[in-house]
């Protein structure tokens, strides 16, 4: 409490709305100190563009793709009903996709660069608290404008100019420092793995978690939040891979945590420095392949696109077998039959599933969340629209951590809840862990009366344990 | 007048079209960067491409099209008539046998006319529902408008040379004036999506197909 | 004003040309057989204006070749479409050609007459 008091009223503190990225974990305690970003905001609203330094990165980086795609827009509106802001917002024009990136990306690339700080400040509305980046407008475009592209480019843009959401700023200053979402040290992780797994070995005998094993067939990377706040998540992952007899290691060093919140913030440097970590650990332990936990902008940030980053000219991550999401990896072992579930056991009442952007739409796993659904729910209802067409959970691209925004978040969400009534269903199957939060978050809002949850808690109530590895009476 | 309109200025309105449409082409594939847009461009993404742009041409045959019947109707004719016309008009066949020995199948004067009508009927839509709808209304400015009238002016004044209303001779010239302008204007303009619609499909294609799930997923169902 | 008296004196124009023309009993238009599903008005053509007025050779346009030597003479064929059919066969020109090709030719060669689509396929009286 001293601490934030002293930020509050510090005058002599240097500005915490700045251009500089957060890099170490002093000036990352003193962001957090400001409560809600109330100082932070504050000055945001002073903040000076670097007119030469954005019209510099836009000669750089503002390519032939993008400057298609502004020019040739037909102006047609298709993409205003695909928006769920759109719908959410009573269809209101200004939500229109189109509409909302000719009137930020385009007029900063009109202007080339000469905008004010109350433009950057719409921009940042926009960017944030308008669009999450789920790429659905992009689909129904007659001409293959992405918009959801060229608003991550330009929360690039954004964040370059710091003119950035508070809690991204801390974000991309988690990745940057602790190279993890959260102020979580391998040592923490490590530590709370092993706490897990003393608690969790007495019902499962020989539960053990392989930390540093070269060599292994997988290298199990997870979300900081787990750790953090949900620790038996990472004992029922130990669990599974320890059931399906998985040959699976965890890394101890930098590379055990897949997320990136830079992502969000479009912090491109500190994207690269994040899924660089996880290449590493991969190349340092010699494992044949990653498989993440079931997160989708972490796929996303360390499957689909950080090869890029890390400056990867084949497009793939490392490992001589392919990545796999977590689901990925669930199907191949109730296929193969490594994991065997009790068919009894399967979900009788009305079971639903939502499709994570990141790894169904930006990454083509449709089938396999399905097929998994058929091992373990018997009445399992889509929503509509569905697979590829499916509506972001309102929660993507940072906002379900953007204080800010909470209210536009929260209007967004209206999309998924009514999407989850028309099902009749009231669970929902949510394997990506910013889907599950906003669909936490519709229910504690619009209270429907839904429960939701990740794969692995259902697989575990379901999984047979083979007698060998049943605990002995 | 009409020896010049129909003789230089047509080898120079059509060397612009076409020497401007290949630049377009050129300009955007070197502005491709495989980092920058996070795709790694390979011949492994044409199957992509390919699904990408057929997806778009056939009517009804994407989800978008499905999804917005009548504009889909609206934008089919106006862009088959746009095409078609001038292409197969038996008048202008006639004047590029003359001139280069080139010409083709061609549509009868009487279907030609109906065409235009129906162009017309189409370009009558597509501007109210500029005006009517309010998503397209606040997007819509006066470029919009100009790149219709440019599109639409060779038909207006093509219909009336046809049909022999007001002074044939004046209105011919402005005809063949109003089809060059739309040709020199088509690299420089909106109406570059001539081409750059297949770049940019063809590239969303292969970012679909090489890196958002093409590779091990099911692609993208369009 | 202005534009009343040059209506007027057009339509005199008009009705003298054609009283004119009627009074000579000339050919007036191209209207041959072989158009059965004719695309436009049949070309207006003046035999008089041409052969008389304007002393063109008759053999600009009547043709018969032997030996690469036009040897025609007016007690040869003079329908042109006798010879040129609506499509065109082996080396003969179809007749729409080679009425293009040679009125529109000569027009253009010669700096006079119509080379519009129009002005020899008006739709107005």
């Amino acid at each position: 409490m001293a601490e934030e008091a002293a930020v509050a009223n510090d005058q002599n503190l240097p500005p915490l709305a700045n251009r500089t990225p957060v890099k170490t974990e002093e000036a990352l305690k003193t962001l957090l100190a400001d409560r809600g970003g109330k100082r932070y905001y504050a000055e945001l609203k002073e903040l000076d563009v670097d007119k030469e330094a954005l019209k510099k990165t836009l000669d750089m980086t503002f390519k032939s793709r993008m400057k298609t795609w502004l020019e040739i827009c037909a102006h047609c509106a298709m993409c205003a009903e695909t928006c769920l802001y759109y719908i959410a917002n009573d269809r209101d024009p200004k939500q229109t996709p189109s509409y909302k990136i000719q009137t930020t990306l385009g007029e900063i690339v009109k202007r080339k660069g000469d905008v004010d700080n109350a433009f950057m400040h719409y921009c940042m509305d926009t960017a944030w608290g308008k669009c999450t980046c789920c790429t659905r407008c992009g689909i129904y475009c007659p001409f293959g404008i992405d918009m959801g592209v060229m608003f991550g480019y330009l929360r690039g843009l954004c964040y370059s100019q710091g003119f950035v959401p508070f809690e991204l700023k801390i974000g991309a200053g988690m990745h940057w420092v602790y190279n993890a979402q959260m102020d979580v040290t391998p040592t923490d992780y490590i530590e709370t793995v092993e706490w897990m797994v003393e608690e969790w070995e007495e019902y499962y005998p020989g539960l053990t978690v392989p930390v540093d094993k070269e060599g292994a067939d997988i290298m199990y990377v997870v979300n900081a939040r787990e750790p953090k706040h949900y620790p038996e998540d990472l004992a029922e992952a130990a669990v599974l891979f320890h059931l399906a007899g998985a040959d699976w290691t965890i890394p101890s060093t930098v590379g055990w945590e897949g997320t990136s919140l830079a992502m969000f913030a479009g912090d491109w440097p500190c994207c690269t420095q994040q899924v660089k970590g996880v290449y590493s650990a991969m190349e340092r332990l010699k494992v044949k392949r990653y498989v993440g936990t079931e997160c989708g902008h972490q796929h996303r940030a360390t499957i689909t696109e950080g090869p890029y980053w890390a400056g990867r000219k084949d497009g793939l991550p490392p490992g001589e077998k392919p990545s796999l999401h977590y689901v990925e990896w669930v199907l191949e072992v109730l296929k193969s039959g490594a994991l065997k579930l009790d068919p009894a056991k399967k979900i009788k009442e009305p079971v639903t599933l939502q499709d994570p952007c990141n790894y169904i739409r930006n990454h083509g796993l449709t089938n396999v969340t399905r097929e998994i659904m058929s091992y373990i729910a018997e009445d399992f209802r889509e929503m509509s629209p569905n697979r590829e067409h499916n509506f972001c959970c309102g929660g993507g691209g940072g906002l379900n951590g953007i204080g800010l925004y909470r209210k536009e978040r929260d209007i967004g969400l209206k999309v998924k809840r009514d999407q989850i009534l028309a099902t009749g269903a009231k669970f929902v199957v949510s394997p990506c862990h910013n889907c599950w939060d906003a669909i936490r978050d519709l229910e504690e809002v619009y209270e429907i009366g839904i429960t939701w949850s990740f794969l692995k808690p259902i697989l575990l109530k379901q999984v047979i344990v083979p007698d060998h590895m049943k605990p002995k009476e | 007048m009409y020896e010049f309109v129909s003789g230089p200025l047509v080898w120079i309105s059509f060397g612009i079209f076409f020497v401007g449409l290949l630049v377009r082409v050129i300009a955007y594939v070197k502005g491709l960067d495989w980092q920058k847009d996070r795709v790694a461009y390979s011949a492994a993404g044409i199957p992509g491409a390919v699904k990408s742009i057929v997806y778009w041409l056939i009517p009804f045959k994407s989800q978008a099209w499905r999804d917005n019947p009548v504009f889909t109707i609206g934008t089919f004719v106006f862009h088959l008539c746009l095409l078609a016309v001038p292409i197969f008009l038996l008048g202008h066949n006639i004047l590029w046998d003359e001139s280069w020995g080139i010409s083709w199948w061609t549509l009868s004067d009487m279907t030609a006319d109906w065409l235009t009508l129906l162009f017309f009927a189409a370009v009558v839509f597509l501007i109210i529902r500029r005006i009517v709808n309010p998503d397209v209304r606040l997007l819509t400015t006066g470029y919009d408008y100009l790149i219709i009238a440019i599109a639409a002016a060779p038909f207006v004044t093509g219909y009336m040379a046809y049909h022999q209303w007001f002074d044939y001779k004046t209105i011919l010239i402005i005809h063949i004036l109003a089809g060059e302008l739309m040709l020199i204007a088509i690299p420089f303009t909106k109406l570059s999506h001539f081409v750059l619609f297949f770049c940019s499909r063809a590239q969303l294609g292969m970012d679909y197909g090489i890196k958002r799930g093409g590779r091990y997923g099911r692609g993208i169902c369009w | 004003m202005k534009r009343k008296s040059v209506a007027l004196v057009m339509t005199v124009a008009c009705v003298l040309v054609f009283a004119l023309a009627y009074a000579q009993d000339d050919i007036q238009s191209l209207e041959h057989d072989v158009f059965a599903d004719r695309q436009r008005p049949a070309a207006t053509f003046s035999h008089e204006l041409h052969a008389d007025t304007a002393e063109i050779d008759c053999l600009e346009c009547h043709h018969a070749y032997e030996n690469g030597e036009n040897v025609w003479d007016d007690s040869m064929e003079t329908d042109c479409t006798s010879c040129h059919k609506l499509d065109a066969d082996g080396k003969t020109m179809s007749a729409m050609k080679a009425f293009h090709t040679n009125c529109k030719g000569c027009h253009t060669k010669e700096g006079k007459g119509p080379v519009t689509c129009g002005e020899c396929h008006p739709r107005k009286e």
